[in-house]
């Protein structure tokens, strides 16, 4: 036969072969997990602490990469358009999704939304505290919001920057009960902190694992939490509920990949996230950072993730029509 | 006081260990790869290495990645001075008159003061954390936006004496940096500011892909135009030390250096920045003849280089004692600190006393490791210049765009860097001065953060910016540093009529 068709053959069964293969022998080369925050956050702390751990399994080590930029519009963009081939993944969050409603309610059409992604799984699921400095006033939520109401516009909050995690749990506290409280947005949870240390703002709402040793060092002091049920680590504290407030914020972290990833490797990746979850030095790390572990699967995470979708809808429409 | 001397004693008992040497040496050794690679940042280094840490006593894994934090402040400022291309916002200052200095056929006397100004700059500030970090990290708190925004305008006021030439050409690139960085997301809005759609920049336009351009790209575009003499340089050894009357004019700014940038350091965010630009500054007012900054005096070197080591010790001292990280480096570091269990906090250094002193001793071992390591080296790198243009320029150009794309694997970053080189060519064929643009671009971001955030804070009231003694302090040094520099040509001017 005619070189060129031996030519063709060969070259069409080694593609045939090639595309399994690339399944089962994947990883062939490092991963890069995007981090669309800076770093030093939560879901940095979570990212490396996967990434460092599903090596083990993997056997080829995945980087971490900070891509940061409009509150992780940025990263996550480039996530959403990155090579599908399960080389490049992303963490998610769920002040993504505010990202993606306020582009929305500005009248923009989103430059990513949920359905750019595949679900792979998710790590934690945590809830934030309501924060004081040590030396507040304030010694119950009832003191905090009936001294906001009496003055209103005189005390202001500390975020992590707009649609940040820290910035949403208290917009839902401040909706949900008509305060005028300001907010002031940091470059990250870090000076968000420092700003609250030094009382220059009067609260803020930050999760457990950064929170808890400032907690126990006497530097801030937790008054609720902004979950269903008790935190561990702030078991005396109340929730909002219990208190009277009807006020939830939870957030969530886990990890996505391009939606045209290819089937096996989605597979194989999910499989990880389950078995990273429930890796000791993994749950460890998560544990002694505050937080607890709360693996969901796939399916069971991106139902969540579209619950919380319309969840945020209504807090940011909320938020739009009281400016 | 005795706690301490007691504490680092521990320190170093734990420092010494072969194991803790082997790793800071280590981390030390990339670190000063990781610097002198112009665009990779101790940031990227450090988020490197972490996972290898994650085996390790969580002593060793801190020891090894505060190595890399310090080994890039060295290694950044090689490529200042031999190649004109700022490593990071530290050593912009650095390229100004370090690279005259090279040009000069001085590299050699650059280098090893900039690593000997360095030396002891760490050292001081080692000392400073030492005695002083419970009382510090107090302060460091009291730095609230209205803080900064002192700060940032006492800066801002530093920017003008840094540039040379004429006063409204230093202006005019200061307002070009200032505008370039409001471009980008507004951090207290969420809007995006003069991106045309471009999510690109919905970040900002970042400083170092201006930097490299305006001062690499440019120099090798500006090079084309000269006629190289500088092939003949052959140094001989004893070109490669400064000579006795550049050792004595280094040791005023080493000395004021480590000071000022150690309590500059200190200030929460990412303030260290300014501490080698702020020395520069003071150097020059301080000079007898200040318009010889810019053409390579060597207090322009070891000033700046001396308070950016100073600084990155007094920049962790917010971490070690309140567990607040000074910048991305130091985050990345609270994380380490967390994977391994360590809670970073005021009680870290009750709670875990062997990581707090191990540390801080190792960073002074650090910075013996990072002398050993620099000074020979020094030779090493003059030879570099002995390359003949036509291969170092290609160099250059490659180091400077895989430098700026490992950042953030962003092309838009290398369109920027391209076309600030352009610019910077430009700019030079006129005579600007394009420091102050990068400074300007640097801290303007930052001061427009500051001022609104403590606008909302005080609901509109500027009484805020004076209701603080930091903060008025600052804004006063601010002051008088305009009416200082109003009132030295009115003073001139009238000098002549009263000497007959």
């Amino acid at each position: 036969m005619s070189r060129r068709v031996a030519l063709l053959i060969s070259l069409f069964v080694v593609m045939v072969i090639a595309a399994p293969i690339s399944a089962q022998e994947y990883p062939t080369k490092p991963i890069t997990l995007i981090n669309p925050l800076p770093p030093g956050g939560t879901l940095d702390l979570q990212g490396r602490a996967f990434a460092a751990v599903v090596e083990k399994y993997l056997g080829k080590p995945m980087v971490v990469v900070n891509k940061t930029g409009a509150a992780g519009a940025v990263g996550s963009l480039a996530a959403a358009q990155a090579k599908p081939d399960g080389y490049t993944l992303c963490l998610g969050w769920s002040a993504q999704t505010a990202l993606i409603i306020n582009e929305i309610l500005e009248g923009r059409k989103p430059s990513f939304n949920i359905d750019d992604y595949v679900v792979l799984g998710r790590f934690t699921d945590s809830s934030p505290v309501f924060l004081v400095p040590y030396n507040s006033p304030w010694k119950t939520i009832q003191q905090a919001v009936d001294d906001i109401k009496a003055h209103p516009g005189a005390y202001s909050y500390s975020s992590g920057g707009i649609q940040s995690i820290s910035h949403l749990p208290m917009e839902a506290l401040i909706v949900e009960n008509g305060l005028k409280l300001k907010h002031v947005p940091f470059q990250g949870g870090g000076p968000a902190f420092t700003a609250l240390i030094g009382s220059h703002v009067q609260c803020s709402a930050q999760y457990p694992g950064t929170s808890l040793p400032k907690v126990k060092a006497k530097q801030l002091r937790a008054l609720a939490v902004f979950s269903g049920q008790r935190l561990k680590g702030y078991e005396d504290v109340p929730t909002f509920k219990e208190l009277g407030y009807n006020v939830f914020h939870s957030s969530w972290v886990g990890l996505v990949a391009p939606k045209a990833t290819p089937a096996p490797i989605v597979e194989k990746l999910r499989t990880l996230v389950k078995q990273v979850t429930k890796d000791p030095a993994f749950v460890d790390v998560i544990e002694k950072a505050g937080d607890e572990v709360d693996y969901a699967d796939a399916e069971k995470t991106r139902q969540a993730w579209s619950k919380e979708y319309e969840r945020l809808q209504k807090l940011l429409s909320r938020m739009e029509k009281q400016k | 006081m005795i706690e301490s001397f007691i504490g680092m004693g521990q320190g170093f008992l734990i420092a010494f260990t072969p194991q803790n040497l082997y790793y800071c040496f280590l981390g030390c050794l990339f670190g000063t790869v990781v610097g002198v690679l112009p665009g990779v940042g101790p940031l990227a280094g450090i988020s490197l290495l972490l996972p290898a840490t994650f085996g390790m006593p969580p002593v060793s894994a801190l020891i090894m990645l505060c190595g890399i934090y310090y080994g890039a402040m060295y290694g950044g400022s090689t490529t200042s001075i031999l190649m004109n291309i700022p490593g990071e916002a530290a050593s912009v200052v650095t390229c100004i008159d370090g690279y005259q200095m090279a040009r000069k056929g001085r590299a050699g006397a650059a280098l090893f003061i900039a690593a000997w100004g360095s030396f002891l700059g760490g050292n001081i500030s080692v000392l400073g954390i030492a005695l002083l970090a419970p009382v510090l990290a107090d302060f460091a708190v009291k730095f609230g936006p209205a803080e900064m925004f002192a700060v940032m305008v006492m800066a801002m006021m530093l920017v003008g004496y840094v540039g040379s030439g004429s006063v409204l050409k230093t202006m005019c690139m200061v307002m070009l940096g200032l505008f370039l960085g409001t471009i980008g997301m507004d951090t207290m809005t969420g809007y995006l500011r003069m991106t045309y759609g471009i999510k690109e920049l919905a970040d900002g336009i970042g400083f170092i892909p201006v930097a490299m351009g305006l001062f690499g790209i440019a120099e090798i575009l500006s090079s084309t135009q000269d006629t190289l003499v500088r092939d003949v340089l052959k140094p001989k050894l004893r070109e490669l030390l400064p000579n006795r009357d550049e050792l004595r004019r280094s040791w005023g700014p080493i000395g004021r250096g480590s000071v000022m940038g150690f309590f500059i350091g200190l200030l929460p965010g990412a303030a260290h920045i300014i501490a080698g630009f702020s020395s520069y500054a003071l150097e020059k007012k301080l000079a007898t003849h200040p318009e010889e900054f810019g053409t390579g005096r060597i207090e322009g070197v070891a000033g700046p280089e001396t308070a950016n080591n100073s600084a990155t010790g007094g920049a962790m001292i917010p971490f070690l004692s309140l567990g607040i990280p000074s910048g991305p480096a130091t985050a990345v570091m609270m994380v380490a600190l967390l994977i391994h269990g360590i809670k970073p906090g005021p009680l870290l250094i009750q709670e875990n006393p062997e990581v707090f002193w191990g540390v801080v001793a190792s960073m002074y071992i650090g910075n013996v490791v990072l002398l050993i390591l620099n000074l020979p080296l020094v030779g090493l790198f003059v030879n570099l210049l002995r390359i003949p243009f036509k291969l170092l320029f290609p160099i250059i150009l490659t180091i400077c765009i895989i430098g700026v794309y490992s950042i953030d694997a962003s092309t838009m970053e290398l369109w920027i860097m391209l076309i600030s080189g352009l610019v910077g060519f430009v700019l030079r064929r006129f005579r600007f001065d394009v420091a102050p643009l990068v400074l300007a671009l640097i801290i303007g971001p930052m001061m427009e953060l500051a001022f609104r955030q403590s606008l909302m804070m005080s609901g509109g009231s500027f009484a805020v910016f004076f209701g603080s003694p930091i903060s008025l302090v600052l804004l006063s040094v601010s002051a008088l540093l305009v009416l200082t520099g109003l009132a030295r040509p009115l003073l001139a001017g009238r000098r002549p009529k009263t000497n007959p």
